[in-house]
């Protein structure tokens, strides 16, 4: 019975961020400077095709009914055409979106794994040279533009050294330099943060009586602490996923991967308005998805914060 | 614990390092790939709706008109073997027989009516329509004959139909595919549609029932987007691709002096200027504007900004385009500037700005942001040479869509700029397309003469050159406007662009157009290091 109220209320969230940024979007796109048909018409548009092309994208109507029209026509599964290309808005979005998807998860599957084994390891001998070691590469790693990091890692690990491919998708090594690069920042973030909450957890009084009945060191890392400590460190992995997925522009940007992000620049760039508001609500309900599972699993690691 | 750390990565980098070889896996039987790096993306495969030079790049492989550019421009027949016109209204032209559309569909009278109507029909909005809505009708006389009329005389059709926008489309996929013919693109060019992977790129596979031999020697070609400038760079380098188009202009010494890759150079019909606004006050004395462009050191700007991928235009035209007229270029003179402003009435004030009436002279000039190569740094280097001579200038640089909305002002009270830098290459390769639009009265916005110039003697012989049939008459009135813009200083002229692409060195017979266009239908790859 709470499974299905959760979900149900879980599930009405959900519609309402939905819905609060299709009309936010709508509003903000069309806020920009910048008319679409300008763009469009080209520079031998005559005042005649100008209207044309108007007419035919229903840009001469009321803002309202231009809102309503896209809602109403979204909700019955029609995503519209885009301004730029005249294609279904879904034929560009979701190949965009799935390329995006293979990207995020490989990189925040690195950025886990070398995040929590970092952070580990530092937080296991607090102040060592290994813990310094670790934590100074994460500042580095967390400080450095990942524009920056895009173009040197291919100009030393494709142009010098050509062990992967320099831009582009297709095969596996295809997936090594984007995502490193866009992995990195979340690197060293979850780091950081598993090392904070390792050492807590590690000084508290559990983790003291586990030692003194005589568990192993690595018992008392791996089965007792942390799992405690995992919880914020979930929390950060599941909102650097959300930002991953969005924010991953730079990054698509220089290796050419075809993805959402390099998507929605180029329809901001020529106000192709359906684009840009499929899209960015599409990510605002990755976005919400992604947290309900972040506080599942933290539900799941930590039986105090269910809702009962 | 740190043995676990180690472990980890030294599992790690052999998986990658793995997965890094995985792709050097040759087949030496695989039919040859060319592969192009270019950007920006792709809009459209509609050759009567596409905008941006990308898609029609690809255009160029995959369709043809009655008539095409050459290298150089010049209008040749392609799917017409020949025409005839008395009056430059009626015009007939006779079509090669024997052509094939990819999907099979033959070619013919018919094929020609339905593409040029479809592009004049009103309710599909196609955006290339501008280009020929001159046409009255279309008809299919027999075969292999067509007759198109147009509303008026019009000497432009040629060079009109050479445009993208005359491209002729299959009639069996226009009825199948309809609206989304873009994405299924069927000409009767040399290299036919494949796929096109969004975002990504787009693939074309060599057409074995093409008409003409002698074209077309790779089996496929690839047409990659890299919208990154160092990226493409650095692809070509490692040869993940073999051409790439454009080239970064700080990146040509580096690619001229590897061995692996060459620069090629070739024509391009570009010419970056800024418009002047003619409704301001101060522009509106030409002693001022002539000061202007004698304060802006243009060899420096093509040679230091550009590193000489570009030369001083002597024109608003560039030489490639139909109508061309070397008109002349004002030389960076600052003694002279200044002498101008002098006599103008001005007078230095104690901050060493030019002032009159207790105003100072100012100059407020919109430029685009990575529209055009370098077009915000050439703009910056503008305000910097008006500056040192006095002029008290301030930039704005502009997102294009954003600069659209700056410079589209209807009443030119909001037109809040002195000038503008704009890039203008005329897709007709045609005077007409470049001049009526930018300096005809009846193009005020929201056309493009956005500077307000306005001029009977212009305007009179625009519509006379147009709508003559005698070419060398119309050649004599297009010299004639190019004089008077350059003598009343309507514009500056920034940058007369060359056409660069780099490839490597296994590559060749590539050439680029005028109109930005990569041409590789008679490119090679030699054997040894063909994919």
């Amino acid at each position: 019975m709470q499974l299905v109220k959760m979900t149900a209320y879980r599930l009405t969230q959900l519609l309402v961020v939905a819905l609060a940024v299709s009309l936010a979007v709508f509003l903000l796109i069309r806020l920009i400077p910048g008319d679409p048909v300008d763009l469009l018409a080209g520079f031998d548009a005559t005042p005649e095709q100008r209207e044309l092309l108007t007419r035919h994208w229903g840009l001469d109507q009321p803002l309202h009914m231009q809102y309503a029209s896209f809602l109403g026509n979204l909700l019955q599964g029609d995503m519209g055409r885009s301004l730029r290309s005249g294609r279904a808005v879904v034929d560009e979005v979701v190949p965009a979106y799935r390329n995006t998807i293979k990207l995020t998860v490989v990189s925040m599957t690195f950025a886990t794994v070398f995040g929590i084994l970092a952070g580990v390891v530092a937080s296991t001998r607090p102040y060592s040279l290994m813990d310094t070691a670790v934590m100074g590469v994460a500042v580095i790693g967390a400080s450095l533009p990942v524009f920056w990091v895009g173009l040197v890692a291919i100009v030393i690990f494709a142009v010098n050294l050509g062990w992967f491919p320099s831009a582009g998708m297709g095969t596996p090594a295809h997936y090594v330099l984007p995502a490193l690069t866009l992995g990195l920042y979340a690197t060293a973030l979850i780091a950081r943060m598993t090392r904070t909450t390792m050492i807590e957890v590690l000084s508290t009084d559990y983790v003291r009586t586990a030692r003194g009945k005589g568990v192993s060191e690595r018992g008392v890392v791996f089965r007792h602490a942390i799992k405690n400590a995992m919880i914020p460190v979930v929390t950060v992995i599941g909102l650097q996923f959300g930002y991953l997925l969005a924010g991953a522009v730079l990054t698509e940007t220089v290796f050419a991967w075809p993805g959402l992000g390099r998507l929605v620049v180029s329809s901001i760039v020529s106000r192709d308005y359906p684009v840009v508001q499929v899209t960015l609500i599409l990510v605002a309900v990755t976005y919400t998805v992604v947290n309900m599972a972040t506080d599942l699993v933290c539900e799941f690691l930590d039986p105090r914060l269910r809702y009962d | 614990m740190y043995r676990w750390f180690l472990v980890g990565l030294i599992v790690s980098g052999l998986l990658l390092a793995g997965a890094g070889c995985a792709d050097d896996a040759d087949d030496a039987d695989e039919p040859v790939t060319l592969k192009l790096a270019q950007q920006p993306d792709f809009e459209t495969l509609d050759p009567h709706d596409m905008e941006i030079f990308s898609d029609a790049k690809v255009a160029r492989h995959v369709y043809e008109g009655l008539v095409m550019f050459d290298q150089q421009g010049n209008v040749q027949p392609r799917l017409a073997e020949d025409w005839e016109t008395e009056d430059a209204q009626t015009w007939t032209f006779y079509l090669r027989e024997g052509v094939t559309f990819h999907d099979g569909t033959e070619f013919n009278a018919e094929a020609v009516q339905i593409s040029l109507n479809r592009i004049l029909d009103e309710d599909l909005a196609l955006r290339r329509r501008p280009v020929l809505d001159f046409i009255e009708e279309v008809r299919a006389v027999d075969e292999y004959t067509v007759e198109i009329v147009l509303e008026a005389p019009n000497a432009a059709l040629l060079t009109n139909l050479c445009h993208w926008a005359g491209s002729i489309i299959s009639p069996a996929a226009l009825q199948e595919h309809g609206a989304d013919i873009g994405n299924n693109p069927v000409g009767t060019g040399p290299y036919k549609f494949e796929k096109w992977e969004a975002g990504d790129r787009v693939t074309l596979q060599k057409y074995d029932d093409y008409w003409q031999s002698g074209v077309g020697f790779v089996d496929r070609i690839e047409f990659l987007t890299v919208v990154e400038d160092g990226t493409r760079v650095a692809m070509l380098e490692t040869d993940e691709v073999d051409v790439i188009h454009p080239v970064p202009p700080e990146s040509i010494e580096e690619l001229r002096e590897n061995p692996d890759t060459e620069v090629y150079t070739g024509p391009y019909n570009r010419v970056l200027f800024i418009n002047l606004n003619f409704e301001r006050e101060n522009m509106q004395d030409v002693l001022v504007r002539r000061a202007i462009a004698h304060a802006i050191d243009v060899d420096e700007i093509v040679r230091s900004i550009l590193f000489d991928t570009a030369t001083v235009p002597d024109s608003i035209l560039a030489p490639e385009t139909a109508g061309y007229h070397s008109s002349g270029a004002y030389e960076h003179d600052p003694e002279q500037a200044q002498s101008l402003l002098q006599q103008a009435g001005w007078e230095k004030n104690d901050d060493g700005y030019w002032e009159k009436d207790g105003e100072v002279l100012t100059f407020r000039l919109v430029t685009p942001d990575g529209r055009y190569p370098k077009d915000s740094e050439i703009g910056l280097a503008v305000t910097g040479y008006l500056e040192d001579i006095g002029i008290e200038s301030s930039l704005d640089t502009l997102e294009w869509g954003s600069y659209l909305d700056r410079i589209n002002q209807e009443d030119p009270d909001d037109a809040e700029y002195d000038g503008f830098i704009l890039g203008w290459g005329p897709g007709t390769n045609h005077a007409d397309f470049t001049l009526r639009p930018m300096f005809a009265t009846d193009s005020f916005p929201p056309g493009w003469n956005r500077g307000y110039y306005s001029n009977p003697d212009v305007d009179d012989r625009l519509s006379r050159a147009r709508t003559t049939g005698d070419m060398d008459e119309s050649e004599a009135l297009y010299a004639e406007v190019q004089e008077i813009l350059f003598d009343e200083v309507a514009y500056i002229g920034l940058a007369d662009y060359r056409g660069i692409a780099a490839h490597s060195v296994n590559v060749e017979g590539i050439v680029t157009l005028p109109l930005e266009i990569v041409e590789l239908t008679g490119a090679r790859m030699s054997e040894e290091n063909s994919r």
